[in-house]
Order: structure tokens, then sequence, then C-alpha cells
């Protein structure tokens, strides 16, 4: 799959619950998505009762999808850990529609963790190498991003990409992995060169892996927001399909979302 | 600082760079074929004479790649990458050059040879990289800071990034000032070291009276298009690899970009490894207007202005 399109052609929405009510601008996105013959439960509230309802629905196969409502996403992850969601293990891609390059372009992690650990890192790139797999992006590119090309023992984050890069090799994920890269040699293949980075992935990158959150959140504002390019998130490692609204992210590809979730199977991401 | 006229592009930095006296300039290790094709662009434009301070025989390699001869230009023999930084350091700082530009060395020793000079002059040791870009279809530029030295800064380097900054942007024309720094302050997580450093800077620049308004958030609403918000002038970065991974976004975006180090004497222009020799020249320009507006105003890189 290559945009937005293809995703909406190839994937059928399953059956969404969200919780609590929307507000307004989502509502009305849903009601349109309503009537175009989405199916959809609204929760008034998100109550420790409309929890566990929600859950059990899930398991007896009445809904396929949870959506957050019209609550802060504090508010709505505190009773999902407190009920066993572990925070740490989780991730937000920022799936984007590169259209200059006819391709989708995953940006992780752009939300959930400040600093994740390196045993958390690999965790992110496995979800996100499925996520990529479930879109029919098989052995994707990735580039491990940091300040420079090179492994700079003063850089955690070079030191890091230098290991998942050498753990690829050794064939430990499904995917061409290279790092550390700079921002402009995993985008330009011209740039690497000049760098004298050879490798397949510059300028065929299909997976951003950030260094941590500050580069991660800018990196997809600055994307949208001065790119222009559209946008879809995409939760990695809860425990059911839940799309979030994050501010960074605009709604008006939620349908998108909502196609990418019924792609999920068994927790693979 | 009486009001300069706004640059707006860098098509405008070669229009004024034109009309201003052929400036001299140092070359480090200009044996690199893009930068060593924009300066002898420029020198046959009359922007400026070089001083081409490297290995000669890499030089010279380098002149007859390109099938031009070089014998009419001045070379100093240096051979190793520091001296090379050193000296050109030294000449920039004595005045018999006014303008540097990096070839093929590491940037890292530029910036000990200039911290070495600073040290030496008693001088703040403390310097930064300011990149700008200029905007599609936007007739302005954005600075963004530190993109290049400090890898982790405290709120006290950044406040002091930031003035020099935003000095910058004055001398190019843009008052007063809004700085936007960066950070992923956001509802699950609001207490970031990026949004806190950003309130100390807030709360010191109100003090002491800094003309430079300082925002906070890593909002897609200031961009052009977007609703709400006016764009930035600056933009503070958090630390070194979120700076550099946006300040390179050139590569994906329409944005035409140039960094340049600061130093009490000016700016030392520091082209990206991937930077074609046009867009070299678009650099010179600019660092030229830069370096001809600071010296009308006392020649000496300071702080924000009050």
């Amino acid at each position: 799959m290559i945009s937005f399109q293809d995703i909406l052609g190839k994937a059928k929405p399953g059956k969404v619950v969200v919780a609590p009510r929307p507000a307004p601008a989502l509502s009305s996105l849903l009601d349109q998505l309503k009537e175009a013959g989405q199916e959809l439960t609204v929760k008034e509230d998100f109550s420790p009762a409309v929890l566990k309802e929600i859950q059990q629905g899930f398991e007896q196969g009445k809904w396929d999808v949870f959506l957050q409502g019209d609550i802060s996403l504090k508010d709505f992850f505190e009773p999902l850990a407190d009920g066993g969601m572990n925070l740490e293990r989780m991730g937000f891609v920022s799936l984007f529609e590169d259209r200059s390059r006819h391709k989708l372009l995953f940006v992780v992690d752009t939300y959930m963790q400040n600093r994740p650990s390196f045993r958390a890192k690999t965790l992110l790139l496995e979800m996100t190498i499925n996520l990529a797999g479930s879109l029919g992006v098989e052995q994707p590119r990735v580039a491990v991003l940091s300040a420079l090309e090179t492994v700079n023992p003063a850089m955690v984050s070079s030191i890091e990409a230098a290991a998942l890069s050498k753990m690829a090799d050794r064939g430990q994920f499904a995917a061409v992995v290279e790092g550390p890269l700079d921002i402009d040699s995993a985008l330009s293949s011209e740039a690497a060169q000049r760098k004298g980075v050879l490798s397949p992935v510059p300028g065929e990158v299909d997976i951003l892996l950030c260094p941590e959150i500050e580069s991660g959140y800018a990196l997809s504002c600055f994307l949208s927001g001065l790119g222009k390019m559209p946008v879809a998130g995409v939760l990695l490692g809860a425990p059911l399909p839940i799309i979030i609204q994050p501010e960074h992210i605009p709604l008006l590809h939620k349908d998108v979302e909502l196609a990418v979730a019924s792609l999920r199977k068994e927790m693979e991401w | 600082m009486e009001a300069e006229q706004r640059l707006l592009s860098f098509k405008q930095a070669h229009e004024e760079a034109g009309s201003l006296r052929t400036s001299r300039l140092a070359v480090l290790a200009p044996e690199d074929l893009d930068v060593l094709g924009a300066v002898l662009a420029a020198r046959e434009k009359g922007l400026v004479e070089p001083v081409l301070i490297g290995q000669e025989d890499k030089i010279k390699k380098a002149g007859s790649s390109m099938s031009v001869d070089l014998d009419e230009i001045e070379i100093l023999d240096q051979k190793s990458p520091m001296q090379m930084a050193r000296q050109g350091i030294e000449m920039f700082f004595d005045g018999s050059v006014d303008l540097v530009i990096k070839g093929r060395l590491p940037t890292s020793h530029i910036y000990r040879a200039i911290i070495r000079k600073e040290k030496e002059l008693g001088q703040s040791q403390r310097i930064s990289v300011c990149s700008l870009w200029e905007l599609p279809h936007q007739d302005r530029f954005v600075l963004l800071t530190d993109t290049g030295v400090n890898i982790d800064p405290d709120w006290q380097i950044k406040q002091d990034v930031l003035q020099k900054a935003a000095f910058l942007m004055n001398l190019l024309g843009y008052a007063p000032l809004i700085t936007l720094a960066l950070s992923a302050s956001r509802e699950i997580e609001e207490n970031m070291a990026s949004r806190e450093d950003a309130e100390k800077i807030q709360e010191y620049f109100r003090q002491e009276g800094i003309d430079c308004q300082v925002k906070f958030g890593g909002d897609m609403r200031y961009f052009p298009g977007n609703d709400g918000e006016a764009i930035p002038d600056i933009i503070l970065v958090p630390h070194l690899d979120a700076g550099n991974i946006i300040v390179k976004l050139d590569f994906f975006l329409e944005i035409k970009r140039s960094s340049v180090v600061t130093s009490s004497r000016g700016p030392i222009i520091v082209p990206s490894r991937s930077d074609t020799w046009e867009h070299i020249l678009d650099e010179l320009a600019l660092g030229m207007v830069i370096s001809h507006r600071l010296q009308q105003h006392g020649g000496l890189w300071r702080g924000a202005l009050k």
C-alpha cells in the first residue's frame, strides 16, 4: 500500500466503540462515517463500569476498535494502566502519506515515551516493522536517526542506533536497519554517498526511528505542519486496538486510522 | 540598534552582497569541490577575494580536476586540519580576512580554534550554530539554534545561544522577535525539561528587559497556513539530536538553509557536507551581508537587544 486511499480500499473498518462522548469536531466526523455505514457505539462516560463493559465486549467480539472520546489522554490512560496496560511497552507511529515519493512513511515514536530504553527501542522497532508488514511493506528499510552518521561515544542515540543496525545484520529484525543516520543521509542517497554511507536505506527509507521524544514529536509536527503531509496516528502495544486523539495528529484521517486498526492481529503491534 | 532593512531571501542577500566591497575570504580545506566551485564563482562575480588554507597539493589537484587555474589565488600551505582552522580563525580575528568558510575538515576543529581564540582575548567562550531557513512562498527567514555545538544544553546555555541568535535576527532586520522553544510538552507529559527551560528563559528575559517573546510547544499551528499563531522568528531547539533532525528537513521540504557558527568577531560559514555549490554561493552571499551589517553595528557579536 502506498497511499491512504490504498489503505481505505483494502481494509474494512471493524465495529467501533467510543468513550466518553466525543467533542463536536470528532463527533461530526464520526457521524459522517456512520452515515457511510460505519458501525459505532457511543458510551456517554468513561467510568470503571464502562471500561469493564468495553473490555468484555472485545472478548465477546462485540467491538473491534476502541476510540478515545472527549477526555484528556492522561485521564484516558490512567484506568487502562491500572488495569495492567504497560505504557513503557507502548509507542505511537505518525503514519505519513509521502506523495512525492509515492509511499507510506512511518515515524516512531512521536508521542508515548520520552526516552525509551534500548530494550524499549527494540520493541518499538519490532512493532513498527509488524505494522508496516500489515500494510504490505515487507522487509521495510529503517533509518535509526541520530544527529550524525558516525558513532559518537558522547551521544547515546548514536551508540544505540549502531547496536540496532548490527542486530538487523544478524537477522534479529525482519527489516533492513541502518544507523546511526542523520536525517539527510536517511532521506537522500546522494547526501549519504557524499558522507561515505553505503547502504540500501538512504533515499528508500520506510521507517524513521527517532532517538527520543523531542525529535519524534517535532519531526511529526514539522512534516504535517510545514510540509503539509497527510498524517494518521497508530498506537502500538496496547492490549486492544485503541485509537487516541493526541494534539499533534489532526482529526482529518480518522477513517484511515480505523482501517489500519482493523488490520491488527494478535497484538503484533 | 538602528533598525536594519529586513532581509527576506537569499536572492536579496545576493543583491545586497553585490553592492558591497569585495570581501577577503579564508577558505579552510578548500579541496571540497562544491566549496571551491562556489568560492571561485563568488570571485568571478567580484564578491570575494579568497585565501585558500590547506594542503597545497590537494588544493591544486582539486583545481585541475575542475580545469581551473588557481595561480592568481593566494594559497597558504597547512598540513593538519587543526592548523588550517587555527590560521583561518587567527586571520579572521586580526582582521586580515573579513569572512571564513569551512571546506572539508571537521567542524569541531573550527569550534576549538574559535574557543581558543576567544579565551585568549578574554571573551565569551560559548559558541553555537545558527541556521537560517528561507521558507517557501513566505518571503522571510526563520532562524534555528543551536543546531551544531551544545549536545544537551541547560537553560543558561540556551538563553545565551538564544541571545546570540536574537542579535543575528536583529541584524537581518527582524524585530520585535518571537521565539518558539520547541518542546514535546504534551497532554500525557507536560513537565518536559524543554518547557521548564523555556519558562526560565521567559522569566529571565522579562527581568532583564530583553525584547524577545518566548513561547513553547511543538505545534504545527506556528506554520504558514495553519490557523492561529504567527510564524516564529527563532526556533530554539531542545537539544542537538532534535535540532539536527529538524534543521535538515530541507531534504524533504521546500526550504533553503544556511548555517553559521557564532563568534564575537562574526559568522563563520559552515556549509553542510551535502550542499551543492550553487547553494554554497547563496550561503556566501548571506554571510557577507551578516558580516557587513555586523561591522556597521560595532563589529562585535553581542547578545539580544534590550
